[in-house]
């Protein structure tokens, strides 16, 4: 039994790096830009302010030509997953498909985006068509598994263990953010609450039903905690930890 | 729990909070802080006299909205409705009969004239070719020789990459202050950034918040320091600037005519964004080469977004299907950041409209710039089929 199953997994890797393989070979790049840190100005000017928010390292940007389709691919280094979720989960919305293969991703019309480790991914694509789709979706399988690395060693996300619980799909409503304009473009009360204060992380699951929003704001300094929780109404708080306070509204 | 009722009535930094939370407190983020600004130069801004021509230009606090039932067809903006459009639109915002005598009431034959065009989101987001190749063709109705347009913007490698090139635009010249040689370098053999020599550094945005960027930044923003410098392009190429930017947002607030012109007119913008966002867009319009020059804005809408910009992502962009038009850039932006807030809150994006996310309009307003109150803005809707 412990031999099938070696072959069964063995046959998989095989198979599996043979598709990865095969696409290669069908991708041509057409173009391909690096930038660095602030260079990141270079390729998106003002918007650049969001991922260096999130600590952005750097960012391979590619147009390649697959199976004869037009393809823009972003590949963002973050610090850690969590900031590859942030970034990501900054972006989506309204998604086709979500977290589909048992990963957080998201599908829209003319777009494929996955968090990957400490990678964002984006891929787009030119026509809503189920062949581009089908593309993007090789085309991140490819990128998301890059040389030496397998798929087991690439870290993923640790999404709260409040929001475990939670109906899936996640993509798209649940964002995790830790400074002050990612937390504009989801919701400027969180960011009213959070004045004056630093080096907190903030999860908010954006439900759109009232009463259904949940929020999990963790604090360095247990000090901001008592501050932000003086600001709250009591009867909001689900519940709460030395460092963390975890509400609903 | 109701949304409202999540904070306590308590006070925030000495503030006392409104009843309706979404619209209470000082706001802490650079896109929203009301805090103490860094000093900056503006006074010398304001020094210099005004002229007949400066903002807001012919038709103070006038904004011509034009709509299109579907003036984007397979996601590309389509020529034909564009003119139409534009064409409806002039002739509604200067009262006029004749395109031509329009046209001729902002520009002459003798201008050289600085499209200002807004292709940094990339190829999906950019100010349509439908919309400037319609500006090209009214101005050549016009009167206007083809060698006195110029299609100009910060970086001239976004226009290259965005369609605006010489095989697109034969005849008209092209051409950004931040550039590369044909092997992709920024540098020259004496060493100097190309850009170096297309900057007027006789006439700067002066804030005191210090630009410091590494050697892979530096080609992007020309020079670190705490002055921005103007490009030549406003300062000495052209006479008249027709400002295009696109109808789209920056995450809470929105990037009209005064951002188009502001951040890509001058160099060194990275420090400008965080803590300077909203003065640095009503402040640098408010020196002569942009407040005396920029005689007409056409807000492209018709391809616009209402998320996720400045940049671009496909899912948040949208058809707004209009175009706004006016001589005053304060009105055309107000005007263009409701309609990109209505569609936020229809979206669900959010829930309000908040006014600090507007402020450089008010900043705008106070440097003279043009009209900022909606009350006193004159829209008209023209419809073309």
């Amino acid at each position: 039994m412990a031999k099938k199953i070696i072959l069964i997994m063995a046959l998989c890797c095989v198979s599996y790096y043979a598709a990865i393989a095969q696409t290669e070979d069908e991708i041509t790049v057409i173009r391909e830009r690096n930038f660095k840190g602030a260079a990141l100005y270079g390729f998106m000017n003002g918007g650049s302010d969001l991922y260096l928010e999130y600590g952005f390292r750097d960012l391979r940007a590619l147009e390649v030509k697959y199976k004869g389709q037009d393809y823009s691919i972003e590949i963002y280094s973050m610090p850690t997953a969590e900031d590859a979720y942030g970034i990501y989960s900054q972006h989506t919305f309204r998604c086709i498909t979500a977290d589909t293969l048992s990963s957080y991703n998201c599908l829209s019309k003319f777009q494929l985006q996955a968090p990957v480790g400490e990678k964002y991914i984006s891929i787009v694509f030119s026509s809503p068509s189920g062949d581009l789709q089908e593309g993007a979706r090789e085309l991140l399988k490819h990128y998301s598994t890059p040389v030496n690395i397998t798929a087991d060693s690439i870290k993923t996300v640790a999404i709260p263990v409040q929001f475990k619980e939670m109906v899936r799909p996640l993509s798209g409503k649940l964002k995790f953010m830790r400074g002050p304009l990612a937390i504009s473009n989801v919701d400027s009360d969180i960011e009213n609450l959070l004045k004056n204060i630093s080096n907190y992380k903030v999860w908010y699951l954006k439900s759109g039903n009232q009463g259904e929003n949940r929020v999990l704001l963790l604090f360095s300094d247990i000090n901001d905690k008592v501050v932000v929780k003086a600001r709250l109404s009591a009867n909001t708080i689900v519940s709460e930890g030395k460092d963390y306070i975890f509400f609903g509204f | 729990m109701k949304r409202r009722d999540f904070f306590k009535l308590v006070s925030i930094g000495g503030a006392s909070l409104a009843i309706n939370p979404v619209i209470k407190a000082a706001e802490s983020t650079g896109f929203l802080s009301q805090e103490e600004k860094p000093a900056t130069n503006i006074k010398d801004a304001l020094a210099v006299p005004r002229t007949k021509h400066s903002m807001p230009g012919l038709y103070p606090g006038k904004v011509v909205k034009c709509l299109h039932d579907k003036p984007v067809v397979e996601g590309v903006a389509s020529e034909e409705a564009a003119y139409k459009m534009l064409k409806e639109g002039m002739l509604s915002l200067t009262n006029q009969k004749s395109l031509k005598k329009a046209w001729r009431k902002f520009v002459s034959p003798k201008d050289i004239i600085g499209l200002k065009v807004n292709p940094v989101a990339g190829k999906i987001l950019t100010t349509s070719h439908a919309v400037t190749k319609s500006v090209i063709k009214q101005l050549e109705e016009a009167g206007i020789p083809r060698e006195n347009i110029v299609i100009w913007d910060r970086r001239e490698m976004q226009l290259t990459e965005t369609g605006y090139t010489k095989e697109n635009y034969p005849g008209i010249t092209i051409t950004g202050t931040e550039c590369q040689d044909e092997k992709g370098g920024y540098y020259g053999n004496d060493g100097k950034l190309y850009a170096e020599e297309r900057v007027d550094k006789n006439q700067f945005f002066y804030a005191d918040v210090v630009g410091e960027y590494d050697a892979y930044t530096i080609p992007f923003m020309v020079n670190g320091g705490k002055e921005s410098y103007f490009t030549k392009i406003v300062t000495e190429k052209v006479t008249k600037i027709i400002n295009l930017p696109i109808l789209k947002n920056a995450g809470p607030t929105t990037t009209l005519c005064l951002k188009n012109l502001a951040y890509g007119s001058v160099t060194n913008t990275g420090r400008l964004h965080k803590n300077l966002w909203h003065e640095t867009s009503a402040y640098v319009c408010a020196f002569a080469p942009l407040r005396d020059k920029v005689v007409l804005n056409i807000a492209d809408g018709l391809i616009g977004c209402f998320d996720g910009g400045p940049g671009a992502n496909p899912q948040f962009i949208c058809n707004y299907n209009m175009l706004l038009i006016g001589s005053d850039p304060v009105a055309v932006d107000r005007i263009g950041h409701d309609v990109v807030v209505k569609k936020r809150i229809d979206e669900g994006i959010q829930t309000v409209d908040k006014p600090t996310a507007s402020r450089f309009i008010d900043l705008a307003r106070e440097l003279q710039l043009g009209i900022g109150d909606r009350n006193k803005i004159e829209v008209t809707e023209v419809t073309c089929t």
